[in-house]
């Protein structure tokens, strides 16, 4: 049990770290004991941490019922019913396992599988990442083993990806993305001279509700062009866990225990598929005063939406065509556990997913010991506000850390569910 | 009923588990790249926000895939 104000069940009667079996089981014990000593300040240590930090179990959940209600209870100072507090578990399960569920459904029949063709597509594909001088991808493609094609069908749902057409669209979205940003520029010009004040401005028409909230923060642009002399003199090191170290220090069953998986992926796009439709954006902007100018951006805004909307789709069902898409190309290749590529028919293209472990700082706190912790930690450089304050000026560190800037939020009529 | 107490919640957990850094209360940034979505619930509808700020999926937590359809939009989102 542990000692002093707080409790800790990874900490042994001596205050020293080992880890338990059943986590849930040796708190529940250690409630026992300090009942059972008459200890009820400990007791009280022991319930607190289970509703804090095991809100979900047996325990956790009764005392939180009993202290709180049936009807609504609490996770980290949060109410919630406990359907809500169920979905918190479950989700939690579930984005720890993502990797492994998606390798159970990923057995796939191919269409139309060539293994040379897509050899070459890969070949091609580290070519066009070295004529772009992209280093990281050369040498996450180098490594990389190849599917035989990139059509395939999932057999749990039989349902069907196409890379071409998954490349189409991710094309499509960025050149969608660039009519935006244009319009987002336009209202900032008008924010940046002065035109549109503070405040928030909100236009509604039958396709939906858009807002233009202006908030104070940081113009990373901005901060880059800075000289690197500048940059380092505002830079100041701080602690941060090392996945590197953590590789060294910890035994396999450790480093198991505070990492996690995540499947990235990235497009090779060697030939652009060529997107038509794309409608061109206002970015004028009329109006006499502040709120009409945000309007009549906010109403840009809405006619490039909807134009948009028009040619390729809501963007809810375009999102949820990309996630589904997403998922069958990462169950596919999630029980290779390496970087793979899964190629297009057109030259270079592709889609490139690499596995990338996480420590889990929550994991890490609770499981390793301070001289553990202090182990797998290093110092990485991190921007130190006073000191940029100090070097920069007051005007200088308002134009980089406390631009105003645009915030732009969509809500269509109906969002559709993904 | 809570308002928003599951979205954020949820977020935490998230970022705890190492799939994304927690921004703001209910504001994730992918581990790679600059991109934020944002969780936002309103009733016992939760709405995820991509990083352009457009609503792009909502759930509501009477649906039986609430969990499933979530994440799978959040892993493409923030690339996990």
């Amino acid at each position: 049990m542990a000692t002093g104000t707080g409790y800790n069940p990874y900490r042994d009667a001596d205050g020293k770290f080992s880890r338990p079996d059943d986590v849930g089981q040796k708190v529940e014990s250690d409630l026992d004991a300090a009942y059972a000593a008459g200890d009820f300040g400990e007791a009280q240590a022991i319930e607190s941490y289970a509703m804090e930090k095991m809100p979900e179990s047996e325990l956790g959940r009764t005392l939180l019922e009993k202290t709180f209600g049936a009807a609504t209870t609490v996770a980290r100072g949060r109410k919630m019913t406990p359907h809500e507090l169920e979905l918190k578990k479950r989700n939690a399960q579930l984005a720890l396992k993502i990797v492994e569920i998606r390798a159970e459904h990923g057995d796939v029949t191919f269409d139309d599988a060539n293994p040379e063709r897509a050899r070459r597509r890969l070949a091609e594909a580290v070519e066009y990442a070295e004529s772009r001088g992209n280093t990281n991808l050369v040498s996450k493609l180098s490594s990389a083993k190849v599917l035989p094609s990139g059509a395939f069908q999932r057999k749990s749902d039989k349902l069907r990806v196409n890379t071409d057409s998954t490349i189409r669209s991710y094309v499509a979205e960025k050149e969608i993305e660039e009519g935006r940003a244009q319009i987002q520029a336009s209202i900032q010009a008008k924010i940046d001279s002065g035109e549109i004040t503070d405040g928030k401005y909100t236009h509604r028409d039958d396709s939906g509700t858009y807002t233009l909230t202006i908030s104070q923060g940081m113009d990373e642009r901005a901060f880059e062009a800075l000289d690197e002399k500048t940059k380092n003199r505002i830079l100041t090191p701080r602690p941060t866990l090392s996945l590197e170290l953590a590789r060294e220090k910890l035994t396999p069953e450790q480093l198991k225990e505070v990492t996690t998986e995540q499947q990235v992926m990235d497009f090779v796009v060697g030939k652009r598929p060529e997107i038509e439709g794309l409608p061109a954006p206002k970015t004028e902007i009329l109006g006499s005063n502040s709120e009409e100018k945000a309007l009549g951006g906010l109403q840009n805004l809405s006619a490039y939406t909807q134009a948009v909307e028009k040619s390729f789709g809501s963007k809810a069902d375009r999102a949820a065509k990309k996630s589904q898409d997403a998922e069958i190309i990462k169950s596919a290749v999630a029980e290779r556990g390496q970087n793979t590529f899964v190629p297009g028919r057109a030259y270079a293209n592709g889609a490139l997913l690499s596995n990338r472990t996480v420590l889990v700082k929550g994991a890490i706190e609770d499981q390793l010991s301070p001289a553990q912790i202090r182990s797998i930690t290093v110092s990485a450089p991190s921007i130190d506000l006073a000191k940029a304050k100090a070097v920069l000026g007051d005007d200088r560190y308002a134009a980089i850390f406390e631009r105003r800037t645009a915030g732009l939020r969509v809500t269509p009529k109906r969002v559709k569910k993904a | 009923m809570a308002a928003k107490n599951l979205a954020e919640s949820l977020a935490e957990d998230i970022a705890a588990i190492g799939l994304a850094e927690l921004v703001a209360p209910g504001i994730l940034k992918a581990n790679e790249g600059d991109g934020l979505t944002e969780l936002q619930q309103e009733g016992d509808v939760v709405r995820v926000f991509d990083h352009s700020g457009d609503a792009i999926a909502e759930f509501s937590t009477a649906d039986e895939d609430f969990n499933e359809a979530l994440l799978r939009t959040l892993a493409t989102e923030l690339n996990f």
